[in-house]
């Protein structure tokens, strides 16, 4: 049996003062990581998290946070992370979906996470990183500093929850993506064996941790044994980029956002970037001027371009040897993972034909948290009795040599920074205002973020609205890959014969414009 | 257009005919800062506050924020000075824009 949290505890035995994490100028050993999570643990469990409880760790990417990760793991607890970017009604929505017994937050999100937690009756306690939180209540530091005790043993097994990942869906409502300890180690296992990662890599990431693609990196880094320079952001990419240099980084995971930033920075000119072996793209397919370019521009660097959802983690990724010829292609399954094409029956289609991507294999979800008419839409009947097979909700095809070709979205979900973006949940939010008579949002091709938030809005009668307000609104309520880019008002909405608003039309408009 | 610029009531310079002081650009920013991204919480917002601590900045902020100088203080930034060093603050941000308005008089 192989329970998360065992690769830390492998890998502090084996690398002790290795560093596992570098979070700007302060290094963080595989044993600093391995006692601080546990002391954290043994608060956790004197607040009285038990086995299978939810703890919600809403940081940034710091060492706290990965602390938070494990710490969760190791009292038994299901790990929960949040965007520390998430508006106080997301958070209350999540925590109280979630039962979550513990969270811990940043002090300096104090008001926020105070008026979110306020009416919670499942939530035992807040544990506050950064500033000293006041007399009375929890503080990360403090539990830090104590003397060193290990966390009592939960009596987990491989089938017990480990993480709870929210995504957006369609219908504007986040759903818990239930991943069991025995789900994320073979998913590690199957990514890290087909990167090839040794214990001499040192991967760079600016991907948040509370996006899965983020945290396997240090999942990954637990495993085998290699360094995460974790940064904050990729908000000044040039600062970022020098840490590859610097620590003679190897791996660089990225999304087409980050790659596409980074090429404004082309041709590196005072840049070291020798070290990277190579570059793993997810979430988003890579342009293919932007993949030549890449390979022009790091011809030491091998180029993975990989698909995936958070219902399974990672489906597949294209065999690099294959990229300059099929530059648009996902590839196929990783590792001890199947991933097939099915019709509206269920029924595999042969080469060329589209249909939903279907994936079976250790790698797929235990289902959505509390929500059971969700997961019987996503986990279906495979061809062995009692298996469940997953159903993406993603339309792909298969070419002749069994290579997969993402086409679009079954509903309207739309990708934008890589991050998913539920239309509904938008619309929501814009509802909220008064002025709004009606509203639709689409996504519209963008270089940089693949897709941006488009907006259209009929006022209603007699009332005012402007631009900058709708973009207030929703920078007050929703995270910030959700606030609009564009905002176009309109003097009415398409329909369809039964009165209900057809985005098909706008598409159409927002597809050229603006 | 980028947004976030349209209806900033922060003090118009017409920067072809006045230098901005450095209490102009600070004033010009911090209205546009607090307006735009805090909206109206000023609270905690000092001229030494990190923009990424503050909430101000995210990968597309410092595109915005970029957009803004230049439309706002007649700057060209190029990307490779899209840093930290530059941008993270209120005071960064002056000193940055005075070297360049200094730089562009030469």
């Amino acid at each position: 049996m192989l329970l998360l949290h065992h690769y830390l505890r492998d890998s502090a035995a084996r690398f002790g003062g290795k560093p596992a994490l570098i979070v700007g100028t302060q290094s963080h050993s595989f044993a600093e990581i391995d006692r601080c999570s546990d002391q954290l643990a043994c608060a956790l469990q004197r607040v009285g998290v038990r086995r299978g409880d939810r703890v919600g760790v809403m940081l940034e990417n710091s060492a706290e946070m990965v602390i938070g990760l494990w710490a969760a793991l190791k009292a038994g607890a299901v790990f929960i992370p949040i965007n520390h970017a998430t508006k106080a009604d997301k958070l209350a929505f999540l925590l109280e979906d979630s039962g979550a017994a513990v969270l811990v937050a940043p002090t300096s999100l104090r008001q926020r996470v105070r008026s979110a937690t306020a009416d919670l009756a499942t939530l035992k306690d807040i544990i506050w990183a950064g500033e000293a939180p006041g007399p009375g209540a929890l503080h990360l530091s403090a539990i830090l500093a104590g003397p060193h005790d290990a966390p009592q043993d939960p009596q987990l097994i491989d089938q017990d929850l480990c993480l709870i990942i929210y995504t957006s869906g369609s219908t504007g409502k986040p759903k818990g993506v239930m991943m069991s300890h025995r789900n994320i180690c073979h998913n590690v296992w199957s990514i890290s064996i087909y990167l090839g990662n040794v214990p001499e890599d040192v991967v760079l990431c600016a991907l948040p941790l509370s996006f899965d693609y983020g945290l396997f990196q240090v999942l990954t880094g637990a495993r085998i044994g290699f360094t995460v320079v974790l940064e904050r952001s990729f908000t000044f990419p040039a600062d970022v980029l020098k840490r590859i240099g610097e620590h003679k980084v190897t791996g660089l995971p990225g999304v087409p956002t980050i790659f596409a930033t980074m090429l404004q920075l082309a041709p590196f000119d005072g840049l070291d970037l020798s070290s990277l072996r190579y570059l793993t793209n997810t979430a988003a397919s890579l342009p293919p001027a932007h993949i030549r370019r890449l390979r022009r521009l790091l011809p030491q660097a091998t180029i993975f371009s990989m698909f995936g959802l958070t219902e399974c983690t990672r489906v597949g990724y294209l065999d690099p040897g294959k990229i300059d010829r099929k530059p648009t292609s996902v590839g196929r399954a990783m590792p001890n993972t199947e991933a097939y094409v099915v019709d509206d029956d269920g029924r595999r289609l042969g080469p060329d034909a589209i249909g939903e991507l279907v994936v079976r294999g250790a790698s797929v979800m235990r289902g959505y948290w509390r929500s059971p008419e969700e997961t019987a839409q996503a986990l279906r009947d495979g061809d062995i009795p009692g298996e469940k097979v997953l159903h993406t909700g993603d339309l792909f095809r298969m070419d002749a040599d069994g290579d997969l070709y993402f086409v679009g979205r079954k509903d309207d979900v739309f990708k934008c920074r890589g991050e998913k973006v539920s239309p509904k949940e938008v619309e929501n939010v814009l509802y909220e205002l008064e002025a709004v008579g009606e509203a639709a949002v689409i996504g519209v091709a963008d270089d940089i973020d693949g897709a941006a938030v488009k907006v259209f809005v009929r006022i209603r009668d007699g009332h005012r609205l402007t631009e900058q307000a709708v973009r207030q609104h929703c920078r007050s309520r929703l995270e910030p890959q959700l606030v609009p880019r564009y905002v176009e008002f309109r003097a009415e909405l398409p329909k369809t014969d039964s009165g209900k608003i057809t985005k098909t039309p706008l598409r159409a408009a927002g597809a050229t414009a603006p | 257009m980028l947004h976030g610029q349209n209806g900033a009531t922060a003090p118009k310079i017409d920067t072809a005919r006045n230098t901005p002081t450095p209490t102009h650009i600070r004033s010009t920013l911090r209205v546009h800062f607090i307006e735009n991204f805090l909206l109206g919480d000023e609270q905690g917002l000092g001229d030494d506050t990190s923009l990424i601590d503050a909430g101000v900045l995210d990968s597309t902020g410092a595109i915005e924020i970029v957009a803004f100088l230049e439309a706002e203080f007649g700057i060209t930034v190029c990307d490779h000075e899209i840093v930290a060093d530059n941008l993270d603050s209120i005071a960064r941000i002056e000193a940055f824009v005075g070297r360049k308005r200094a730089a562009g008089q030469e």
